[in-house]
């Protein structure tokens, strides 16, 4: 893994996707090229009064260096990032954390609400069709699922049943067929735990995308450190991805 | 003109009066990846104990208006862990080592005391004030009769210079100050965490996993200050002054009300490079104003 740098990135493109969802790309080379699939970037506030940076994950990476953030408004920092436009300055530091492993093979991914947005920039990269993505949503705003289907088979469920299987993802996998080599997950604890289960039912290995309430963001402070199977685990340096294996669940 | 940034104290010389605030830095590893810790006067530790502490449960952290809130509970490998990775790791910077050192009870205070005694370790940091720990911590720093016992049993052991880390959480930090003068201590760092709490209005539950948590960041940093003035003027004890340091400025306030050093804390995470930031931006003010010396300006506030 490379070590993070400290950027400050031009916005070059912002708009919104879905009810509250948002598309930023920011041109931001030194950390665009050290960036893997499933690490993330602290992103900072401009207004003092909020100190923490935002763990935002790597939605895309271009090849001119430039960096994708897919997100959602969920409080007033995020809001401060909805409201930039092209031009506008963003403090960075990244990339952070492990990223998804590679590996080789068909895998079976699952993501659901914002946790899809971590595996977009793996599902790009791997460009395998045989790999099957499934997609969980609340309703029929089925943000980004067309680029996902330029890549990978997708499958989706949404919670109100207006697209695809009515339930979660694993109501959408129910007994897959299909021979795979590896999970990889992101999506809502629940979901990820049922993941956990259904890859160990079938004894495949999974790799599971956590989040955690964050502060320095880059191992120091342990205020991510979650339990272990056998040790405490900081979210943003040993993670955010986890082999089954590591997990106490 | 040249500027001197050096401080001195317990017969050491700091290259500048900038440090990290424990807890917030680790023990540099991360941050190495940032800057060169040989830029700081001293590195402050990540408490530690003799034995593995697990820590609380998550969520550990929260933001708060111009501060957050953390409740880690002083998770540390214990002192073995400590002197075989990260003592070797920090003697290979130019800076000095400053240890914060916790403990449950007065005699585990004495036995990571001891044990780190034996170190390249400069400065031994007892911290008798952290909030987030049902034993030891705060229990020992509120009551001054309790600071003057722990700092002798701690001084008694220790081969090192010995600072107490006192509490913001009591009615008189002078009272508190003196009883660790009392007790021998060589040094005070101040201010610990002002103890506080968060609530989720619409989950209705506390936003902590441990309930209450320590609140720092520049919404204490005036607390800071006047606490050290108070301090500073009820003892004769070099004092590393800290709570909310983000800028030089606010640096410089501390070291005017009597501060001999400054911790960086809170705003390591606001910025990876805020404590380099902070050195250079000293220099520039001592330039600027035409100061030869930050000694002379310890304490100098009129």
């Amino acid at each position: 893994m490379s070590t993070p740098v400290e950027e400050v990135g031009v916005i070059l493109s912002q708009k919104e996707i879905a009810n509250g969802i948002f598309d930023l790309t920011v041109q931001a080379p030194e950390i665009a090229k050290r960036s893997l699939p499933g690490q993330f970037v602290s992103v900072f506030c401009r207004d003092l009064s909020r100190l923490l940076p935002r763990p935002i994950s790597i939605a895309d990476v271009g090849a001119e260096g430039t960096i994708r953030f897919l997100y959602r408004v969920a409080g007033a920092g995020t809001y401060e990032f909805s409201t930039l436009i092209r031009g506008d300055a963003l403090r960075m530091t990244g990339p952070l954390g492990n990223g998804f492993p590679e590996i080789s093979g068909n895998a079976v991914l699952f993501g659901g609400g914002i946790g899809i947005f971590p595996l977009l920039y793996l599902v790009k990269k791997r460009h395998n069709p045989k790999d099957i993505v499934f997609l969980g949503y609340r309703n029929k705003e089925l943000f980004a699922m067309e680029e996902f289907a330029r890549c990978a088979e997708v499958r989706v469920a949404t919670e109100d049943g207006s697209f695809g299987v009515r339930g979660t993802v694993l109501d959408a996998a129910g007994d897959l067929k299909e021979d795979f080599s590896a999970v990889f997950s992101c999506g809502p604890l629940p979901m990820l735990k049922a993941v956990f289960a259904w890859a160990g039912e079938r004894g495949v290995q999974a790799y599971l995308s956590l989040e955690e309430r964050m502060a320095c963001g880059v191992g120091a402070c342990l205020g991510c450190a979650v339990s272990g199977k056998k040790k405490r685990l900081r979210v943003c340096k040993e993670g955010p991805v986890f082999s089954a294996g590591e997990l106490p669940w | 003109m040249v500027t001197d940034l050096s401080v001195d104290f317990c017969g050491l010389t700091f290259k500048n009066p900038i440090t990290t605030a424990s807890g917030t830095f680790g023990s540099g590893m991360e941050y190495k990846e940032f800057f060169d810790l040989s830029l700081l006067g001293a590195v402050t530790t990540k408490g530690v104990s003799i034995d593995p502490w697990e820590g609380n449960e998550v969520p550990r952290v929260a933001e708060t208006p111009s501060g957050m809130l953390n409740a880690i509970g002083l998770q540390n490998p214990g002192v073995k862990v400590f002197q075989e990775r990260d003592l070797p790791f920090l003697e290979g910077f130019d800076t000095r080592i400053i240890v914060n050192v916790c403990g449950h009870s007065i005699e585990e205070y004495c036995r990571a005391a001891q044990a780190l005694s034996e170190t390249a370790v400069d400065i031994l940091e007892i911290n008798i004030s952290c909030p987030n720990v049902a034993e030891g911590g705060l229990s020992f720093g509120t009551d001054p009769a309790q600071v003057l016992r722990i700092t002798r049993a701690v001084k008694d052991v220790s081969k090192k210079p010995v600072f107490m880390k006192l509490s913001p959480n009591v009615t008189s930090i002078a009272e508190i100050a003196k009883a660790a003068e009392a007790g021998g201590a060589d040094g005070l760092s101040l201010i610990n965490t002002l103890t506080g709490m968060k609530i989720d209005v619409r989950k209705r539950s506390f936003f902590l996993a441990n309930r209450t948590g320590g609140l720092s960041g520049p919404a204490i940093h005036p607390v800071a200050v006047r606490m050290v003035y108070e301090a500073a003027r009820a003892v004769s004890l070099p004092i590393i002054g800290m709570g909310g340091v983000r800028t030089a400025e606010d640096a410089l306030e501390l070291i005017l009300a009597g501060a001999s050093m400054v911790a960086v804390g809170t705003a390591n995470f606001h910025d990876p490079l805020a404590a380099p930031r902070i050195v250079k931006g000293l220099a520039e003010f001592m330039e600027e104003e035409g100061i030869a010396s930050v000694k002379s300006l310890i304490g100098a506030v009129e």
